[in-house]
């Protein structure tokens, strides 16, 4: 794949040879496998996991990694566009790493940079890479992907990681559910193209009358630096905390996962459990990030 | 004997725009550069149709169409029909299809959006469906309605 850009790029094949060769990556580390290539974390934004597991991956597999997490170290600071930052940059290494709170940035970027681009996160868009790791963890546990029962909860109005997640459901098949704490539902846009794929999904308040029927519970955390306090009912966020007790109904087999960082929407407890796979998918991101890293700069394990 | 008056007048040369959307004979003037005051255009809201009930209709003076340009009046309005009048005669008339993806014309309604902050030509992929048409921001990905998607300040000629 050349680049990274949008969840809605990427075939059901292209999924499953992504999947092959985390595996690989997995099972056996490559640690020459991109020696001498220098990758460039661009964050416009502030991130932990994302952006050290793009860098881990990158040295796990012998390359290189120069970084900007500080804006007031760069020249955007100064007025300086998007594009020519990307352009200069673009021509120092050999793939970029961006995450940027303008939603589109990425697509931008990959129509002036002469080297790939990955899309850590565009605004309230999209997180591609996000969703190949959580759709990683869910087949790596589950063997499958067709027609599991998904509940996607939280702030599902700013979260890019549900609105990338939502997009590929249709490949397959799966049955989506929504629950939000009250003005922060899943975007009508969003709701319109699902429709339009033929996805089934519903609306709900209360985690606990769909517990029972899900194989994958996905949580975020209500995102309260992208709004104010006032843009909804913050005591309909209480309704979807997930517990130890909530889970007494649940399948054996179900995963809750959760782009973390959490706040209090998984209590600690949840952790002890089976069902908390949000570890593990934070683990998978790196290898997941290998394995798109090597697929974008041509590598052959 | 009845006698039949025209709702507006016809023109010597130039080119009738008609069965526009209602509500969208506006931003149809807009995309033409109706603030132009050199170019004489009538414009008629509501008018009373068979095939649509109702629409509007625009008359442009001493200026010929091209087909690229009624194909972006296809996307505000897709079902719109376009004659080119010579000597108070229609010499050509036809439907222009709205074009896959348009560059620069349109502008993306999203605040959030990178095309608001970095000086690039807004682009969008179109598709219609009967009546509606849809255009996805290339950058973006938020889709938009002919209704509800705005204009570049720079018209199409």
């Amino acid at each position: 794949m050349p680049n990274i850009l949008s969840i809605k790029d990427f075939t059901l094949d292209e999924i499953f040879s992504i999947f092959k060769l985390t595996d690989q990556l997995k099972k056996k580390s490559e640690p020459s496998l991109l020696k001498g290539k220098i990758l460039a974390n661009c964050f416009f934004e502030p991130s932990t996991r994302t952006r050290l597991s793009f860098e881990v991956a990158m040295l796990k597999l012998g390359g290189q990694v120069t970084n900007f997490v500080d804006l007031k170290s760069t020249s955007s600071s100064k007025g300086e566009s998007l594009r020519d930052t990307l352009k200069i940059i673009g021509s120092y290494v050999d793939v970029i790493v961006l995450r940027h709170p303008k939603e589109g940035a990425s697509k931008l970027a990959q129509e002036i940079s002469p080297v790939p681009i990955i899309n850590a996160g565009d605004g309230s868009n999209q997180h591609p890479t996000q969703t190949l790791l959580d759709l990683y963890t869910i087949h790596e546990a589950q063997k499958k992907l067709e027609g599991l029962h998904v509940a996607l909860s939280g702030d599902l109005k700013y979260g890019r990681t549900v609105h990338s997640f939502a997009y590929i459901a249709h490949l397959f098949n799966m049955r989506l559910y929504f629950i939000s704490p009250l003005g922060l539902e899943m975007p009508d846009p969003v709701l319109k193209e699902l429709r339009n794929q033929k996805v089934k999904f519903s609306i709900h308040q209360e985690l606990e009358e769909i517990l029972p029927r899900l194989d994958v519970l996905y949580m975020t955390r209500v995102q309260k630096e992208r709004f104010g306090k006032a843009s909804f009912k913050e005591e309909t966020e209480k309704s979807i905390i997930v517990t130890r007790d909530l889970l007494k109904g649940a399948k054996k087999s179900l995963q809750i996962l959760h782009p973390l960082p959490r706040n209090e929407e998984i209590h600690p407890s949840v952790d002890e459990t089976p069902f908390a796979s949000y570890f593990q998918q934070a683990q998978n991101g790196l290898y997941v990030r290998e394995a798109l890293l090597a697929s974008v700069l041509g590598a052959k394990t | 004997m009845t006698t039949q008056t025209r709702p507006v007048n016809a023109i010597e040369c130039g080119t009738v725009i008609d069965h526009i959307q209602t509500g969208q004979g506006l931003k149809v003037i807009q995309l033409l550069n109706g603030s132009d005051q050199s170019q004489q255009m009538t414009l008629g809201l509501n008018f009373k149709s068979e095939a649509y009930t109702r629409k509007d209709l625009i008359k442009i003076e001493e200026r010929v169409l091209t087909y690229e340009e009624a194909s972006y009046i296809a996307i505000l309005s897709p079902h719109v029909t376009v004659s080119i009048i010579r000597d108070y005669q229609i010499a050509r008339k036809f439907k222009p299809k709205a074009p896959d993806f348009v560059r620069g014309t349109f502008s993306c309604s999203n605040p959030n959006c990178i095309t608001k902050t970095e000086d690039i030509l807004h682009a969008f992929y179109v598709s219609s469906l009967y009546e509606q048409t849809k255009l996805t921001c290339k950058y973006c990905e938020k889709t938009f309605s002919q209704q509800s998607i705005l204009l570049k300040y720079d018209p199409i000629s």
